[in-house]
Parts: structure tokens; C-alpha cells; sequence
């Protein structure tokens, strides 16, 4: 009898779970999430998840999310600049981390809106610069910090930069964050007195280096005004040639990786293409098309954005950042066994006011950016980020991907110094441009520009305007 | 021809070695100001004798493109020229950019530096200046501009 009901039971569950997914399939996807192993479909219903939760899986990209750009510690006998690529990085990086939390925490006792005549005394000052890559919206800093967003100062719309004045007998320490939106917005905050930052730790960071940095505003230099060209107060002056690596792009798509891609992206890959007139060769099912240009550039598109992959449905833009991320990771996997290393460039400072996010991402290598720089080709627009990602309403309506390994070939000592640099910029952006130029950076990385060619690592400027100049001794 | 195109070849190569090499000297006496006042500016430090913590100072300065600008060290008895890492006298010429930069490394008490700017029609024009890199038991008058900063903020507690 208890036999006889248990096989009942069994059949019944099963006739449940047939319609169940039979009813998923007609009507509410093109079937991506039947396609899934049946475990893994299971496991993604929230109450069987609280059961069995699944584990975190460790990821670069994520991991660096949560990584300020640079610091730059005055420790009053020197200014030390740490990239996030230096060794000596991480030690500052948990300290300063810990309190920034703890102001993002609105663990406060103080606050006043200063100017920027008191944020460059900060600088002068024993201090900590921290910049982030981006700006980010207090709430989703908070989330990538790992932290409830509920006490978070709202006095600053976008954070990324903050100065740490250290704590003494008599103040505690101060964090000052400028509005990155808006420069003018720069407010101060006395942290609790729980939080300690002696004023002699600040040697201990910059004894870690012997690379020395000098941010421009300490110069004294200004730029000849005829130039049109001007300094970021924040541009670090240097005279290392530091040792970099060649590196030399791969492209990784083949018939197997091919296939796997397109399953990814919920295409049959028994499909034909076609192939157009300049070589991209195109897939198109019924709600989505693919092309893989010759170039490098493979993009996915969703002909409706209601029928687009589903990444997320929370609606909030950490969570569909996260799963952004895990798709460009899932993707990548299709192609290569290396991890992904990328970094988020464009800013993160929307939160809930949209549902439709654009994500940008460059690819980074032995600690350094590789600012992709591809020309508009027939079919595609200009491509200037490795991985761009635009999602609304928790589904990815267009994904856009230079598919390139970049592997390191050789070791390349930097020949041309930072005022060389400097030199060839100021020539280069004073013809060419009629408007005034600030130059926002300067930094070593790589450009590819598509070429194929072997990269070497060399000066990059920022400009103000968004754009990125490579430095080239061949002037 | 070919000889003689060979000659005039390995003669322009010649003469640049020598023209770099001869830009600047390897030395300098202490009272040689120069002939010209005008290639360049120093920025950093801004006057003849200045005080810092600092153990490491970039040197600054604007000037004249084409200018070659190198680095001198008082070494008891004379300038001698400050040396990159491969040994060869550490001069910049200047650029579109309009500045030079250097940084070197300071001892604790007086370091006197002089920095040689020449035109491409052999003007020179002399700078000296002398750094005093306090003793860090100094450092905690730091302290004291820190606090400085720290005061714009006391008394905001809410």
C-alpha cells in the first residue's frame, strides 16, 4: 500500500513538473532556462536555493569592482602613488577599506561642506588620496563594499575620489569625498572614534615602495597657456621606466568555441549563417541575431528587448551588474580556460532611477589596462572598451565583445619617460584640438587599436572629454 | 661617391655624439653663472635655499624648447653631474611641453644642487639652489599642519 503511493506521489510530481516546464517553454522564454541541466534548474527556485545556497564563486572582475584605482599618501617627508597593480597595494587597500565602510556606514559624528581650497590642504596635509575607476552612486558602493546602503551621507551624489586625514590626539580621523558629478560638492565627515589611523602609519605604506610620485598641483608647473593643453591638478609626475611586458593579442574563436558561444547566447549552432559582403558572419533566430565580425568583434542583439537573455529580475543595478559579470565570465568561458581579468570604465552611478544599464568593461594584463580602441566597421559602431553590456529590465538586450587573449610574449622596459610623454601630448593636442584640453591622466597601458600587432605598454592620456591618446616615439 | 657620402655619414654621426656630449659638462665650478638668464625657470624649490622633510624632490622648472637642461650635486669641491642609472649624465632636453622634471635624493642636512640649461647655440645659464632636509624630529611640527587641517573641522560635531 505505502508503496503503491509513494510511485503515485512520484508519478503525480512528475506530471506537475512536465506541465510545469512544458508551460515555461510555450509561453514565457525561448526555452534558455529548460536548457539548463535540470539540478541547476531546480536550484534556481528561491525556496530550494535557501536550502541549498549557492556557493560564491571567486571572481576577478568582481573582486576589483570593489578596488580604488590609486592612492597617493603624503607622508609628510613624500607622496607615494600605489596603481591597483603595485605591489604594496593591498595592505593600504584593507586599510583604507575598512574606513571607508565605516563612513559608508554613516558611522559619523561630523559633517560640514568645505571647498576646494580645504580639499587641496588635504592633500598638502598627512594624508590618503583615494581614487576609484569610476564614479559610483553611494547606494552602489555600499553594495559592492558588501555593506546595507541604509546609513550611507547622500550630501555627495557620486563618490570617487576621498581623501583620509588621519586620526590624532585631538581629531579623529576626517574623510573628505568630492562629488565626481559635481565639483563643487565636496563635503568632510569625522569618522567615529572607533575607527584609528595614526598619523606615523602613513610612513610604514610609503616605505613599501621606491617608486616616487608627485602629483602636478606640487610642481609648481603650469603649461605654456599658447598650448591649449592643461594639467590635471591630480596627474602624477614620475621618472620611472618601469619594466612592462609585450603582450600579443590571440583570437580565440574556432569552430568548437564558436558553437559554445552561440549556445550561450541561446542560438541552435547547427544554424546557418550568412555571411556578408565584408565578412561578418551573421546568425538571426527568431527574437535575437549574432554577428561575428572579422574584426574581432563578436555582438549579440535582441530583435525584442522583452525576449532578450534573462540576467536578472531584481531591478536594482548591483544585482544586475553582478550578473552581468557572471554572463561576460560565462561567455569568456566558451572561449578560453584563463580567467577573465576586467575592469569596469564606465561610471556606476545609477541605482534605481533606471532599468536599463550599459555596462563597459576593459581587459587588463599583468596589472595593466588594455584600452581597446576599434574603428566603426560596416555593420558595427566605434568600439571603445573590451566588453560592453547594456541590460534592461533584467534582460540582456545587446552584448558586445572584442574576443581577444592577450598573452605575454617578452619582457619591455619603458624607453621615453613621463615628461616625454607630457611633450608629445601637448604637441599632439594643441594642433589638433580647438577647445582647451585638460589632460585628466597619464598612465602606463596598452591600446589596441586592432592591428594584431604586438602591443607594447606606454603612456596613455586621459583627456577630459572622455578620450585616450597614446603616446608614440615615432613623432 | 660612395666613400665621401660614407665619410660625411660617419661625420654627422660624429659630430651629434660630440655636440650631446658637450652640452653639458661633466662638472662645474661653483661660480660659473653662465652666459644667458633667460632659457629657464625653476619652479621646485622656488628659492635659493629652502627647508623640506622630503627624502626624495622633483626638481621642476619651465623653459625654452630645444633647451638641454642637466643635473648637478655639490660634492665638497665642485658640481659634479647627476647620473642616470646607466651611467650617463642625466640631461633632458626640453620639449613641446615647455618643462623639465627630475627627481633626486636628498640627504639630511644641506644639499646643494645646481641645474645647467644650454641653448642649441651654446648659451648656458646656471641655477643654484640649496635644499635643507630637516631632521625628523621636525616631523611632529607636521603634525602640527595636520592638526591645522583637522581644526578646520573641530567644533562641527552635530
Amino acid at each position: 500500500m505505502l508503496k503503491e503511493r509513494v510511485k503515485t506521489s512520484a508519478i503525480f510530481l512528475l506530471i506537475i513538473n512536465l506541465l510545469f516546464l512544458t508551460v515555461q517553454l510555450w509561453f514565457f522564454n525561448s526555452g534558455e532556462k529548460v536548457k539548463e541541466s535540470f539540478v541547476k534548474y531546480v536550484r534556481q527556485i528561491p525556496i530550494v536555493e535557501t536550502f541549498f545556497p549557492i556557493e560564491p564563486q571567486y571572481s576577478i572582475s568582481k573582486e576589483n569592482l570593489s578596488k580604488p584605482r590609486k592612492f597617493l599618501i603624503n607622508d609628510g617627508s613624500l607622496w607615494m602613488a600605489y596603481y591597483n597593480t603595485d605591489l604594496g597595494f593591498s595592505p593600504i587597500n584593507e586599510r583604507t577599506k575598512n574606513l571607508i565602510t565605516g563612513f559608508l556606514k554613516g558611522e559619523i559624528t561630523g559633517t560640514k561642506k568645505i571647498d576646494d581650497f580645504t580639499w587641496e590642504s588635504g592633500l598638502e596635509s598627512l594624508s590618503i588620496y583615494v581614487e576609484y575607476p569610476v564614479a559610483f552612486s553611494p547606494e552602489m558602493l555600499c553594495r559592492i563594499m558588501g555593506i546595507s546602503e541604509k546609513n550611507v551621507p547622500k550630501d555627495v551624489s557620486t563618490f570617487r575620489e576621498f581623501i583620509i586625514i588621519p586620526s590624532s590626539d585631538e581629531s579623529d580621523i576626517c574623510i573628505m569625498a568630492r562629488d565626481s558629478h559635481n565639483e563643487n560638492s565636496i563635503y568632510a565627515y569625522i569618522l567615529s572614534d572607533k575607527y584609528t589611523l595614526p598619523a606615523a602609519d602613513l610612513s610604514v605604506y610609503t616605505s613599501n615602495s621606491n617608486v616616487y610620485y608627485q602629483p602636478a598641483f606640487s610642481t609648481g608647473l603650469e603649461l605654456d597657456e599658447k598650448s591649449n593643453v592643461s594639467l590635471a591638478p591630480l596627474v602624477l609626475f614620475s621618472d620611472s621606466q618601469p619594466a612592462t611586458k609585450v603582450l600579443r593579442p590571440k583570437s580565440l574563436m574556432n569552430e568548437n568555441s564558436k558553437n559554445m558561444l552561440l549556445e550561450n547566447f541561446g542560438f541552435n549552432p547547427d544554424m546557418s549563417p550568412y555571411k556578408d559582403s565584408d565578412g561578418g558572419i551573421n546568425y538571426i533566430a527568431n527574437y535575437a541575431s549574432a554577428t561575428n565580425f572579422p574584426d574581432g568583434i563578436f555582438e549579440y542583439n535582441a530583435i525584442i528587448d522583452e525576449r532578450g537573455i534573462l540576467l536578472d529580475e531584481s531591478g536594482n543595478s548591483y544585482n544586475v551588474l553582478n550578473a552581468s559579470i557572471d554572463f561576460a565570465e560565462k561567455t569568456w568561458g566558451c572561449l578560453s580556460k584563463e580567467p577573465l581579468s576586467i575592469l569596469v570604465s564606465s561610471d556606476l552611478s545609477e541605482y534605481d532611477s533606471s532599468k536599463s544599464y550599459t555596462f563597459k568593461f576593459d581587459y587588463y594584463r599583468n596589472g595593466r589596462p588594455i584600452k581597446v580602441d576599434l574603428p566603426a566597421q560596416y555593420g558595427h559602431d566605434k568600439m571603445n572598451c573590451a566588453i560592453e553590456i547594456t541590460v534592461k529590465n533584467g534582460r540582456l538586450i545587446s552584448y558586445r565583445q572584442y574576443m581577444r587573449l592577450y598573452e605575454s610574449v617578452s619582457d619591455y622596459n619603458l624607453s621615453d619617460t613621463f615628461v616625454t610623454a607630457l611633450d608629445y601630448f601637448v604637441q599632439t593636442l594643441g594642433n589638433d584640438v580647438q577647445k582647451p584640453v585638460v589632460l585628466e591622466d597619464i598612465y602606463i597601458g596598452y591600446l589596441d587599436n586592432g592591428a594584431g600587432t604586438d602591443l607594447y605598454a606606454t603612456w596613455l592620456a586621459k583627456t577630459n572629454s572622455g578620450n585616450i591618446y597614446r603616446y608614440s616615439s615615432n613623432n | 661617391m660612395k666613400k665621401i657620402c660614407a665619410f660625411l655619414f660617419a661625420l654627422i654621426i660624429m659630430m651629434s655624439v660630440v655636440s650631446v656630449s658637450a652640452a653639458n659638462p661633466a662638472s662645474i665650478a661653483a661660480n660659473d653663472n653662465g652666459n644667458a638668464t633667460n632659457l629657464i625657470v625653476v619652479k621646485k624649490p622656488e628659492t635659493k635655499n629652502s627647508a623640506t622633510l622630503k627624502k626624495t624632490y622633483g626638481i621642476t622648472g619651465t623653459g625654452k624648447n630645444g633647451v638641454n637642461v642637466a643635473y648637478y650635486k655639490w660634492n665638497g669641491s665642485a658640481y659634479v653631474s647627476i647620473k642616470d642609472p646607466s651611467g650617463v649624465i642625466a640631461q633632458t632636453k626640453i620639449g613641446t611641453a615647455g618643462v623639465f622634471y627630475k627627481q633626486v635624493a636628498l640627504n639630511e642636512g644641506h644639499n646643494k644642487f645646481a641645474v645647467r640649461a644650454e641653448s642649441p647655440n651654446g648659451t648656458y645659464q646656471v641655477v643654484y639652489f640649496d635644499i635643507n632636509v630637516l631632521n625628523q624630529s621636525i616631523l611632529t611640527n607636521i603634525n602640527g599642519f595636520s592638526n591645522g587641517i583637522q581644526s578646520l573641522y573641530n567644533g562641527w560635531m552635530n
